[in-house]
């Protein structure tokens, strides 16, 4: 009787898992059933695209880039980024402070125009911009994000979803296009998703900075949890 | 492999000769495919060895039911005399790594992939940016509507899928190759 093979099954055997009678009945089947052998040769390139996307956990992203290299396929994964990088969306996460700022700026220029003077006072607490970080993007690094910064921003919050595990602490870099950290800030404890950090906006760079969100252990030692690859664009206005 | 090895393991695969050749390059594939993912280090030579093996036994006048089922066991048995078993333990081991910081697109990559996709034409293309696009749930969703506008099942549909894929891949290895090969030599005086 033909045994049906799961996904898990089909991932567990390619990743090396199983014992020698296991993998032997499958590796069996896999010569000779058609079907079962373009399955994994499916699931194998959807495990490719998903570490190319940096959709896996880091755990996972360990043991596919090991079966990438194990099985002298690593010059893959080169194809499998440009692939994700050409069909990613551009993302504009910040579009609504964009219109709104223009609709701020049009309302201005009108109340203006009629020589009638409302013109608030000068705002003494800080203006803050807030950039969010998805959890679907989290891991890996995503490269679509852009943060406009008008002239009154003073601070930039950073709300990263976060969905790895617990730590003890956490550190945030902000890496400038050279790719020397610029500014570094650290937290203990893990707290509850959203991780939200306030940063002063004179220390953002402008162009394309690097966002990388690390979880410490209690050796200080880190490990990578979210990178982000932001262009931030500082205009007068 | 002598000749009239080759004949015999081509007779037993079809009678018609150019299916028998087309049935052993895709038995030749599946083998080197299995040897890759048993962490072999010489894959395509497993995958010859095999098939010398099955021919060699097929003219000695072996009774044998199934050639397929045949190289399957051949080949399992030279999985077992070799030490890429032991390795892919050894390497289990190490994997628990994590990976290296993720590296920015590749520009030389990316350049290459629109020109593997342009010489795959509008078509082709299409189809397979459209078919690895998407994960979990929307990649069935897709597929099947990819499926349908061109009237295929859905597993004809991810065999041509997977041999635009694999002629993608090549294509934009060689043009890699290439941009290596191209680069000038440094005249460095030792």
């Amino acid at each position: 009787m033909k045994h049906e093979y799961s996904r898990a099954d089909i991932e567990a055997h390619l990743l090396g898992k199983g014992s020698d009678e296991e993998r032997g009945a499958l590796a069996e089947a896999l010569i000779v059933d058609l079907d079962l052998h373009a399955r994994m040769q499916e699931i194998e390139c959807e495990q490719l695209d998903a570490l190319a996307r940096g959709e896996l956990t880091a755990v996972e992203a360990a043991a596919w880039q090991g079966f990438l290299e194990e099985t002298g396929q690593l010059d893959r994964l080169r194809v499998a980024r440009a692939m994700a990088a050409k069909m990613r969306p551009r993302r504009r996460v910040l579009w609504w402070l964009e219109i709104a700022a223009a609709v701020l700026l049009l309302g201005g220029g009108a109340w203006w125009w009629m020589g009638i003077d409302r013109r608030p006072e000068p705002v003494l607490f800080a203006q803050r911009a807030s950039l969010t970080l998805p959890r679907d993007i989290t891991r890996g690094t995503n490269t679509g994000l852009e943060l406009t910064i008008a002239k009154d921003i003073t601070e930039i919050e950073l709300q990263f979803e976060v969905s790895a595990e617990p730590a003890s602490g956490y550190r945030v870099r902000v890496l400038n296009a050279s790719g020397v950290a610029v500014l570094v800030r650290e937290g203990k404890g893990w707290p509850a998703t959203p991780l939200r950090m306030v940063l002063p906006a004179t220390e953002i760079p402008s162009g394309r900075i690097r966002l990388e969100l690390m979880a410490l252990n209690l050796q200080g030692q880190e490990s990578p949890v979210a990178f982000h690859e932001v262009r931030v664009v500082k205009i007068d206005k | 492999m002598e000749k009239a090895q080759f004949d015999a393991l081509l007779a037993r695969l079809n009678t018609d000769p150019d299916r028998a050749a087309q049935l052993y390059e895709e038995l030749r594939q599946r083998l080197i495919r299995y040897f890759r993912w048993e962490r072999s280090a010489e894959p395509e030579d497993q995958a010859d060895e095999v098939l010398n093996r099955v021919a060699r036994k097929l003219a000695e006048g072996e009774e044998v039911e199934g050639v397929e089922r045949f190289a399957a066991g051949v080949a399992r048995v030279l999985m077992r005399e070799s030490l890429t078993r032991v390795r892919r333990r050894e390497l289990a081991l190490k994997k628990m790594v994590l990976p290296d910081r993720e590296p920015p697109v590749d520009p030389d990559a990316l350049a290459c992939l629109e020109g593997c996709l342009a010489k795959l034409g509008s078509d082709q293309a299409s189809l397979i940016l459209r078919y690895y696009a998407g994960r979990g749930s929307t990649h069935n969703v897709v597929r099947r509507e990819i499926a349908e506008e061109l009237g295929l099942e859905i597993n004809a549909l991810r065999n041509r899928a997977l041999r635009i894929r694999e002629r993608l891949e090549d294509c934009v290895r060689r043009c890699l190759r290439k941009l290596c090969d191209d680069l000038p030599v440094q005249d460095t005086k030792f």
